[in-house]
């Protein structure tokens, strides 16, 4: 069975707009989040975003654009410029699997154009697919496209889906494998308002996610694009791998939409099918990349997962959450996390969770705060979980 | 190959409280949703399947209709207002109409109301891609796929299938990326 391998990466995010931006961010503990800029939230309840940034402040994009695909947009042009060699990939092997939240609507412009009939709803709404479509034409990327909209899970199932592809195939195919999202924009993000999930902190914004810390208080809604180039070791240059993926799974809740599964079962379930693929026993995991998302429920079902696949030394193993950073990306935040995985894998070291500062005995977990910690880390098993239930996990490996 | 398409006019009322064990998560669900939880029903009919079983979803392109949003946000010049927009349009919508666009809820709901736990994805729009998750699956059991097309005016689109990796294997359509829906509306599975 082939190995699959990641050879190239690349992302615009909230602490850095390019892949060397964003590993700086990501070890200068830099916070993303603050008071939103990029659209106008007067009168908003709350108006806390991690935003991407243009000198620092929120950007600013034209109201006709989905934020989301600019993003994408951007990282493309990154990852063909410092991956130069995927131009020499014929056009018949190269494939998109991506990741991507709601199709963008301007709202304004639409409640402003005169009979809001089906046409001008079309007309303001941008539609995700086929956006992908347009940028796979401009990169001859012509093997195919699949988007995936699972929510929280979907780019790590892109990602997932493309490692499953790469294990069946011997056509020498290239998948750029990740998702991009933006809800700051006005529907979207009221919608999640009211749902009723986002942070309630008082105090300084880019404090106000707090994954596992006792004062946890809800997530904060982020956006960008992140992008892994996956090959088959074989097809690779063995000297631009920068880590292996060995294991992927999906399971379900089957519990309710808005909540997770109290005990973490099935999240359990997904990482011990993750794990038994890799042909590893959950020993040999040296850290784990968990959803964590700020909310007082995640923290104590991911903690019940951890149990439930590591015994007692659940308490033991470094873990890790980037939410405090860059915010949730909901279907980019997989494809995100699983970078700052591979940062982990090259540097060997775990990093702190930003804004964890107070431990929550209902969720004991080994979580890394104020400086990095050094370790021998092999394997990471990177966790994510959805509104409506869906549950992946990937297992990363160091390539030797 | 078992089958099931299902369409619905605009005001046709689908009659999902004849198949919901649940009555309570009704209010939770868009047509989409509606109809994929009766379609799932007709198609599970007489059969047991089990928890583990894939399930994998492909959504039709959105067409949003928020045309009461859009009135309430306009001032008495017709232009856009935030003060209006928050104060009156989203001051009169549902905490749950989130869950109703949310594209993964047809898949949630009906894993919810099945028993549902395993393997699974949802995709957009690309019937290629719909199938692709099934001969890429690790599982040689029976799989569950589905479809679903809202349209502007409400009227709804639904089918949903039971079938093997070797029932799709070397077809033609593998290659196309139309919407998924029609797939079943064209019965396309088994031509």
């Amino acid at each position: 069975m082939n190995r699959i391998v990641i050879t190239g990466a690349e992302v615009v995010s909230p602490i850095g707009n390019n892949l060397i931006e964003f590993y700086n961010g990501l070890i200068d503990g830099t916070k993303g989040i603050s008071n939103i800029n990029g659209i106008d939230t007067s009168h908003f309840p709350t108006n806390l975003g991690a935003e991407v940034k243009q000198d620092e402040v929120g950007v600013k994009i034209a109201p006709h654009l989905d934020r989301k695909v600019v993003f994408l947009q951007d990282s493309v042009i990154n990852l063909f410029k410092n991956y130069a060699w995927l131009k020499d990939i014929s056009p018949e092997k190269k494939y998109f699997n991506l990741g991507a939240g709601l199709d963008y609507i301007n709202l304004a412009y639409y409640a402003a154009d005169g009979d809001r009939q089906r046409d001008e709803s079309i007309k303001h709404t941008v539609n995700t697919s086929d956006e992908v479509k347009l940028i796979s034409e401009e990169y001859n990327i012509n093997g195919g496209n699949s988007v995936f909209v699972t929510a929280c899970v979907a780019s790590s199932q892109a990602v997932g889906q493309a490692y499953r592809s790469l294990k069946n195939s011997n056509d020498g195919r290239t998948i750029i494998a990740g998702g991009f999202e933006s809800m700051l924009n006005h529907a979207q993000y009221m919608g999640f308002y009211k749902l009723g999930a986002l942070s309630s902190w008082n105090g300084n914004p880019e404090d106000a996610c707090r994954p596992f810390d006792k004062d946890r208080c809800g997530l904060v809604l982020g956006e960008g694009a992140a992008l892994l180039i996956l090959q088959t070791e074989v097809d690779a240059d063995k000297s631009q791998v920068l880590a292996e993926i060995c294991g992927y799974s999906s399971t379900m809740d089957s519990y309710m939409v808005t909540d997770p599964l109290p005990d973490g079962a099935m999240l359990a379930k997904a990482a011990i099918e993750a794990i038994k693929q890799a042909g590893i026993n959950p020993d040999e995991i040296d850290s784990v990349h968990l959803h964590g998302t700020g909310t007082r429920k995640n923290a104590i079902s991911e903690a019940k997962t951890m149990e439930m696949v590591f015994g007692e030394r659940f308490t033991d193993i470094p873990v890790f959450s980037l939410k405090g950073q860059v915010g949730h990306l909901i279907a980019a935040c997989g494809a995100m996390e699983i970078v700052s995985a591979i940062y982990s894998i090259q540097n060997q070291l775990v990093l702190p969770t930003i804004n964890f500062e107070t431990p929550d005995e209902a969720a004991p977990l080994k979580v890394i705060k104020d400086k990095p910690k050094s370790c021998d880390i092999r394997y990471i098993l990177k966790l994510n979980s959805a509104f409506g239930g869906q549950n992946t996990a990937i297992v990363l490996k160091k390539y030797e | 190959m078992k089958i099931v398409f299902d369409t619905y006019t605009d005001d046709e009322v689908i009659p999902v409280r004849d198949y919901l064990k649940n009555k309570k998560l009704k209010k939770y669900f868009n047509r989409e949703t509606a109809a994929s939880i009766v379609a799932v029903g007709k198609l599970l009919e007489g059969i047991t399947i089990d928890e583990t079983t894939p399930f994998y979803f492909a959504l039709g392109a959105i067409e949003f209709n928020l045309i009461k949003v859009a009135e309430d946000c306009l001032d008495e010049n017709s232009n856009f207002s935030n003060y209006l927009f928050v104060n009156k349009s989203y001051e009169n919508v549902s905490p749950l109409t989130q869950l109703k666009f949310l594209q993964n809820m047809p898949l949630s709901f009906v894993s919810i109301e099945y028993n549902l736990k395993g393997d699974n994805a949802v995709i957009y729009s690309s019937a290629s891609s719909l199938l692709n998750c099934v001969l890429n699956s690790d599982y040689n059991q029976e799989i569950l796929i589905g479809a679903g097309k809202t349209y502007f005016n409400q009227s709804v689109e639904v089918g949903f299938a039971l079938l093997k990796k070797e029932e799709i294997q070397g077809k033609s359509f593998l290659q196309n990326d139309f919407e998924a829906i029609n797939l079943f509306k064209n019965n396309l599975l088994v031509k």
